[in-house]
């Protein structure tokens, strides 16, 4: 009944060698409306599926968001694993909360501007929370505050990447592996032929010119610089 | 006067090409409702054009659906919009939190669904194969007529373990957390991954596993006693009938002389090992100075004709001299022309 031709095991074994890789897999990856425009009106069907099952519309919108919204947040958090847990996040308490029910706008513009107002949020919990001697000074809960304009986090997303572009080489190659590949110290000193002391000098200092760039960008963006006035 | 407004416009300002003069125009436009809808449409067409990161969604639509079917949901209040607070923790904790949040679903999903809830079952029937990957990142080619449970909504306990029925490959990520990535059979054994890239199979009449790239441990039952064996990369060990183990070499990958495109992929590929490949494919000496030479890292992918390209590359890649005379291959540290500077 079970025979498995040598041959076919073989085959298959070699197929997964490490050696020699046909990419035959990159392609299949379904991207079925990828690249093609969409009308406003395609959320009419998603609508269409809300008013008979909430959880097939909120399924219809995942397969159909997900993927640029974890694209999005990633220009602002630089991290794969914090981008898709900020926007898991928004699709949970969407379903929570039955944002469904609520929302005036398009899905797109509501999850979208979820999305980015947490990572935003996150950017800024992440940034402060590096410098203690400031965030002493912040009022509570001003991690909620956000932008006046949407424009502005064009702006703090590509300032993001100028400050990434703007690390020195080396500096910049730490920094992406420990954000964008979630590697350990260890595993980029390994990589780079660095000891963990230099990468940790390397993390260290990309760390505070980020701060430095994104801080004032932050503060001044958000109209907190007046707040910290008022308190100081 | 009024300034126009295109869609070229907005495009540019998302790639940061505006003028401080001009997001300002944008701003303005943006107070219509429509105009803001048209804004967020055209961002969300670009992210799909252009990413900046694509992920593998299809695995987590499970998780998330999951998630509906096992939390009640509250009627919807004048939702104050979107997210504001500060839910998410600062980088270094958000694993933690996600792991909260998934044991928490667990918990809720146990009392209601049972074992469905707790894994999901990737099937393959007939001569079908299918590579997916799961949320740890790591990378599953099952092989025909063979199943695979994995835990939904991640692994929350403390080793990520998946059972096999059949024939998988399996290509493991590390997680931050340095948590083993396990593979149970009910043939009475199992493989814990302390590496990279292996093979598995366990049908009824035979098991095998096979390692490409890292370092596995098998735990097998022989008769009554627990047993233990550390597998290196290009072993083979398989199982008999009475679950006796027996150890050999794996058959010899087609390698760089096989047909077609010659693509090399590494994917943190520490030296040593791609001199053992170096030795296994062209019978090549091949001598690594030091041993912190030999745990560099490779990673990548990028195509070489032969030996000699391929030696050139990975040089370039580690910034390392690598030397062919004959059948010898030396891999030396360059005089270090870099110095770190002190912040």
């Amino acid at each position: 009944m079970q025979v498995s031709s040598s041959d076919r095991f073989s085959d298959f074994m070699s197929e997964s060698k490490l050696s020699v890789y046909r990419p035959a897999d990159a392609t299949a990856n379904g991207e079925e409306n990828a690249s093609r425009p969409i009308p406003l009106d395609e959320e009419i069907l998603i609508r269409k599926a809300f008013q008979s099952s909430p959880e097939e519309g909120c399924e219809l919108l995942f397969r159909r968001y997900h993927r640029p919204l974890c694209s999005h947040a990633l220009r602002f958090v630089y991290s794969p694993e914090v981008a898709e847990d900020i926007v898991s996040d928004v699709f949970c308490r969407f379903w929570k909360n039955s944002s469904f029910d609520s929302v005036s706008t398009s899905f797109c513009h509501y999850l979208f501007r979820s999305v980015r107002h947490a990572a935003y949020s996150h950017l800024r919990a992440e940034f402060r929370q590096l410098d203690s001697l400031e965030s002493s000074k912040l009022p509570e809960g001003s991690a909620g505050l956000r932008p006046d304009h949407i424009t502005q986090y064009e702006e703090t997303f590509n300032r993001v990447k100028e400050l990434v572009a703007q690390l020195p080489p080396q500096c910049r190659q730490v920094f992406l592996l420990s954000r964008f590949e979630g590697m350990r110290y260890k595993e980029i000193a390994a990589e780079m032929g660095l000891s963990v002391k230099t990468v940790d000098t390397h993390l260290a200092k990309a760390m505070s010119l980020m701060r430095q760039g994104m801080r004032d960008y932050l503060i001044l963006s958000t109209g907190l610089m007046a707040m910290l006035m008022g308190n100081g | 006067m009024k300034a126009a407004i295109t869609k070229k416009l907005i495009l540019d300002n998302f790639t940061g090409k505006t003028t401080p003069l001009q997001r300002k125009q944008i701003d303005g436009w943006l107070q219509s409702k429509a105009n803001e809808e048209l804004y967020f449409k055209w961002l969300e067409e670009w992210e799909t054009r252009n990413p900046e990161y694509q992920p593998d969604s299809d695995p987590l639509i499970q998780g998330y659906l999951d998630y509906i079917h096992s939390t009640p949901r509250h009627a919807a209040e004048a939702t104050p919009e979107a997210a504001g607070s500060s839910f998410r923790a600062p980088l270094n904790r958000s694993g933690a939190i996600a792991a909260t949040i998934a044991a928490i679903i667990l918990l809720s999903g146990i009392w209601l669904y049972g074992e469905s809830v707790l894994y999901k079952t990737y099937r393959t029937a007939g001569s079908e194969t299918k590579t997916f990957v799961l949320n740890d990142g790591s990378k599953v080619t099952l092989a025909e007529h063979s199943t695979l449970k994995v835990p939904r909504w991640g692994f929350v306990t403390p080793n990520r373990e998946v059972a096999l029925d059949g024939r998988a490959d399996f290509r493991v990520s590390h997680t931050r957390d340095g948590r083993k990535f396990v593979v149970k059979t009910e043939k009475n054994f199992e493989v814990v991954v302390l590496g990279t890239e292996f093979s598995v199979l366990s049908r009824r009449r035979e098991a095998e596993v096979v390692l490409n790239r890292g370092k596995v441990l098998v735990n097998y039952q022989e008769g009554n006693a627990a047993r233990q064996l550390v597998m290196k990369p290009g072993e083979l060990v398989s199982f008999d009938q009475h679950n006796q183990a027996v150890l050999k070499s794996a058959p010899k990958s087609p390698g760089f002389s096989a047909q077609g495109e010659k693509r090399f992929v590494f994917e943190k590929t520490p030296l040593s090992e791609v001199a053992l490949m170096l030795r296994d494919t062209y019978g090549a000496d091949v001598r690594i100075d030091s041993p912190n030479l030999a745990r560099r890292q490779l990673m990548g992918s990028f195509q070489a004709e032969d030996l000699d390209e391929l030696l050139s590359t990975i040089s370039d890649l580690l910034n390392i001299e690598a030397v062919r005379e004959e059948n010898v291959i030396r891999f030396s540290e360059k005089r270090s022309q870099f110095v770190p500077s002190k912040p």
